[in-house]
């Protein structure tokens, strides 16, 4: 009865929360697909959030490896030819063209220059904001040629099939009816908002496979068993696509902290590097510069900025002002509630207003923080 | 000759192709498909057939050069060239060249099916078929998907009097007849 109430808590934030959002920004236009991503966080974070889910996976993975890979390549195939017969997907190693002015457009261009005039830097912004992201698209055209089939496959791939998988995974626990019923609906559901165009768009850009490797992450967290060394790398890989991840990295210390024996002491000492970090991002604007990979964004936020006093604290102070809190009493506490959600609402208009898809994604980061912390 | 014995050895029987898109000095366009042999004066990838247009059944003309920022050309400008480009580019208008270097895998008679103009003979709308004889080490065959109306290639560049096909129209097929 708690868990439902927690969920159902959660759903309300989400819906409060997105109507805030619409206050700030009534033109953000890819807001409405988001929804698609929202049930997909939600849905990791609810089957991962159980002790039962997280065993039974590993379980059934341990058991026949064998096994357990040939029935991921067959739901892997299986959801490609289905959606492939169905149209969403295309496999065709045709050329996309990408809309004039858009950043899709920037990006592939340059990763083609890379490849075509053999060299090693194309844009000196670019290479501060996404030094890696560049050259893994110049890597998958050297392997998959001038069609965009292999990031639409992935990128469309992960996000239409994740459901599909969790709805397994889900299915192993069957004695949780009830998230079982809430992932068959929330499926349903995420695949009828699918829309081609925006999946197209978004696996097209960095924050794709940036949040993949942080994601990848924050799930192997969610396991006390995994190696740290793990985490590490695939963060390293997750800020190499945009090194603005920096700043979700105490989202994941956070996780690590809540699920691991992490030292105190230790945890103490990379609060200090973040507040050190936020002092240098605040105060000097180093990290907004690098952050902000283009001129209308960085034009944008100046404005907005300008408007704001600079005693209001940013979304990287309250996160490392709440990891502090929570090292010093050592206790989860619902005190983090409040203070996550005020630092949602703070860093609207602080932070990165021109990617409301970032602000999205880190809504749900915040929400996984939570659920991990409630249960 | 030794290309072609390698490609033989390789198990790949394939043909040249160079594509020019305007703004590129008459180089072929680059393709990430054959990056290392990639030549700007004489080959953008080697195609194992010659069978383009979607609507045809085949396979698309898969002009990446075209998301170059060359093209990046928009603005509130809505006259002139920059209005050219961003309606061309609405409307899946992309000009372009192809020169097919048939070699000697070709050798006899070749059916060529195509929509748009074949060495510079009428431009049509609708599908043609010719049939050609090589008999040489290699034949050239040029492609166009666009016509210019006053019968000279200055529209390539500039856009002006262009009658174009989209990338889905232009077709070309090459087949041989045995």
């Amino acid at each position: 009865m708690k868990k439902i109430l927690a969920v159902i808590f959660l759903f309300v934030v989400v819906k409060i929360l997105s109507k805030f959002y619409l206050m700030y920004y009534p033109h953000a236009f890819v807001w409405q697909y988001y929804s698609v991503l929202k049930y997909w966080f939600v849905i990791i974070i609810l089957a991962l959030s159980f002790d039962k889910v997280r065993n039974n996976v590993l379980k059934y993975y341990r058991k026949s490896e064998i096994r357990f890979l040939v029935i991921l390549g067959i739901l892997v195939v299986g959801s490609l030819a289905f959606f492939s017969w169905n149209g969403q997907l295309n496999l065709k190693d045709d050329i996309q063209y990408y809309e004039t002015g858009f950043d899709q457009l920037t990006y592939y261009s340059w990763s083609r220059e890379i490849l075509k005039d053999k060299k090693l830097f194309v844009e000196p912004t670019v290479t501060f904001s996404k030094p890696f992201y560049l050259y893994f698209r110049s890597a998958q055209m050297a392997v998959f040629g001038d069609g965009t089939m292999w990031m639409d496959t992935m990128g469309v791939w992960t996000l239409m099939t994740l459901p599909v998988l969790l709805l397994v995974v889900v299915w192993l626990n069957s004695a949780n009816i009830w998230l079982l019923m809430m992932t068959i609906i929330l499926s349903v559901y995420w695949y009828l908002v699918m829309n081609g165009w925006f999946i197209r768009f978004i696996s097209n850009l960095s924050e794709m496979p940036a949040w993949f490797f942080m994601g990848l992450a924050t799930i192997l967290a969610l396991d006390k068993k995994t190696n740290q060394k793990w985490l590490w790398f695939l963060f390293l890989l997750s800020f190499l696509m945009r090194t603005v991840m920096i700043v979700y990295l105490p989202i994941l210390l956070l996780i690590i902290f809540l699920k691991s024996k992490i030292e105190i002491k230790t945890f103490i000492v990379f609060g200090f590097v973040g507040v050190g970090l936020i002092f240098l991002q605040s105060k000097f604007g180093v990290l907004n510069n690098i952050e902000i990979g283009n001129y209308a964004a960085q034009n944008m936020s100046a404005n907005i900025l300008a408007r704001i006093p600079q005693l209001i604290p940013s979304q990287y102070e309250l996160i490392v002002l709440l990891l502090l809190i929570i090292s010093l009493i050592k206790k989860k506490s619902l005190l983090a509630i409040g203070i996550v959600l005020l630092s949602f609402a703070l860093q609207l208009p602080l932070f990165n207003n021109f990617y409301p898809q970032r602000n999205l994604f880190w809504l749900y980061w915040m929400l996984t923080v939570l659920t991990v912390s409630l249960w | 000759m030794i290309r072609l014995f390698l490609m033989m050895l390789l198990g790949q029987l394939v043909t040249p192709i160079c594509i020019v898109l305007p703004k590129s000095d008459g180089k072929c366009m680059f393709s990430a498909e054959n990056i290392w042999r990639y030549d700007a004066n004489k080959v953008s990838r080697y195609e194992r057939k010659i069978d383009f247009g979607i609507n045809n059944g085949g396979n698309g003309w898969r002009l990446s050069g075209f998301n170059d920022l060359k093209f990046n050309i928009y603005g509130t400008d809505k006259t002139g060239e920059i209005a050219r480009w961003e309606n061309a580019r609405k409307s899946r208008i992309y000009p372009f060249k192809a020169k097919i270097a048939l070699e000697q895998e070709y050798k006899g008679k070749v059916k060529i099916s195509y929509r748009g103009n074949i060495n510079n003979g009428d431009f049509s709308k609708e599908i043609r078929t010719k049939e050609l004889f090589i008999d040489n080490d290699e034949t050239i065959i040029n492609y166009q998907n666009y016509k210019c109306a006053d019968k000279t290639d200055n529209c390539f560049e500039s856009l002006i009097g262009i009658d174009s096909l989209s990338d889905k129209e232009a077709v070309l097929k090459i087949e041989k007849v045995k």
